[in-house]
């Protein structure tokens, strides 16, 4: 499956509106095969900063560190989650990845 | 001394700062940060050292600086061993999770972020410098123990055992509010002392006392 523009970008709405979300930072593919990565770069809208590999949904935030960082990260989830599946993307899971507390 | 004694910079820093090095954050702070460089703006690991620096900066104007241009180059190894770690603590590291509450939630923070975190809260403690920090216990397992270690370099004049308490206690009391981290100790270690000399001679000189939470 694969992130349509559209869909993507509701996704990085969602989750930059959530308190505490300073930065979205492209995510990038887990470790594997070339194939494995041309794959999972495939399932990024182009210019996106969100990545769907299979049925995950990886995410990379900064916070600006006025929201406790673990509820952040919830917060985040629950965001992409709801976008996501709101343009009919079924999801399994969302690795939300915190790179940077301001 | 704290220093480039168990770092080598060169070897370590394209990977770790997302293809860049200390010195060309360097130089892309002295510039302003113009023009922009989205490599750098869109990196979590760049901005983590840019931060870093900044703060450096900020704590070391007119001493280190001063040590940096009239000093024998055993302050700016330590100033270079200052800028090395934070060049490998800024790069992302491990995943360090965060405790999920549902079952299509999977949260971790960056090693790095974390490093930052620790970093930051040392760096506002007055007459402090963070040399370096690290994360030791396997910070990869919920609910694992970590103790923390942080080592400084104190101004002279400063009460020791003072900030090194205050330096603790901010440490500690950022992990726990921005990370699920298990911390069993925050070693703060005091590694060098600043002397305030004039202008010219502000030596690092190599100390090692440890307070422990």
């Amino acid at each position: 499956m694969t992130l349509d523009d559209e869909t993507a970008a509701a996704i990085e709405a969602a989750v930059l509106a959530v308190p505490g979300v300073a930065e979205l930072y492209r995510a990038n593919p887990g470790l594997g095969t070339a194939v494995d990565s041309a794959r999972r770069l495939a399932g990024r809208a182009p210019g996106s900063r969100v990545a769907l590999d299979e049925d995950v949904l990886r995410v990379v935030i900064g916070t600006d560190g006025s929201v406790p960082a673990p509820s952040t990260a919830r917060a985040a989830h629950a965001a992409a989650y709801e976008a996501a599946t709101g343009h009919g993307v079924t999801l399994a899971r969302v690795d939300v990845r915190i790179a940077r507390v301001g | 001394m704290t220093g480039p004694d168990d770092v080598v910079l060169d070897a370590l820093e394209p990977d770790d700062l997302d293809g860049h090095t200390i010195d060309e954050l360097a130089d892309y702070l002295d510039a302003g940060m113009q023009p922009p460089d989205a490599s750098i703006d869109d990196s979590a690991a760049c901005q983590n050292a840019l931060a870093a620096l900044v703060r450096l900066r900020r704590s070391s104007m007119g001493s280190l600086d001063a040590a940096a241009e009239h000093e024998a180059p055993a302050d700016e190894s330590w100033i270079g061993g200052v800028l090395a770690n934070i060049s490998l603590e800024a790069r992302a590291g491990r995943d360090v999770p965060l405790r999920p509450v549902a079952p299509t939630e999977r949260p971790v923070m960056t090693e790095g972020a974390i490093r930052s975190l620790v970093r930051t809260a040392g760096d506002v403690v007055p007459g402090v410098v963070i040399a370096r920090c690290s994360l030791e216990g396997d910070v990869t397992e919920l609910d694992a123990p970590v103790r923390v270690l942080v080592e400084l370099a104190v101004r002279s004049g400063v009460p020791i055992h003072a900030v090194a308490e205050q330096v603790r206690s901010a440490v500690a009391g950022v992990l726990a509010e921005q990370t699920d981290l298990v911390v069993a100790a925050v070693d703060v270690r005091v590694r060098d002392l600043l002397h305030e000399q004039p202008d010219a001679d502000r030596t690092p000189h190599h100390d090692d006392e440890e307070d422990r939470a």
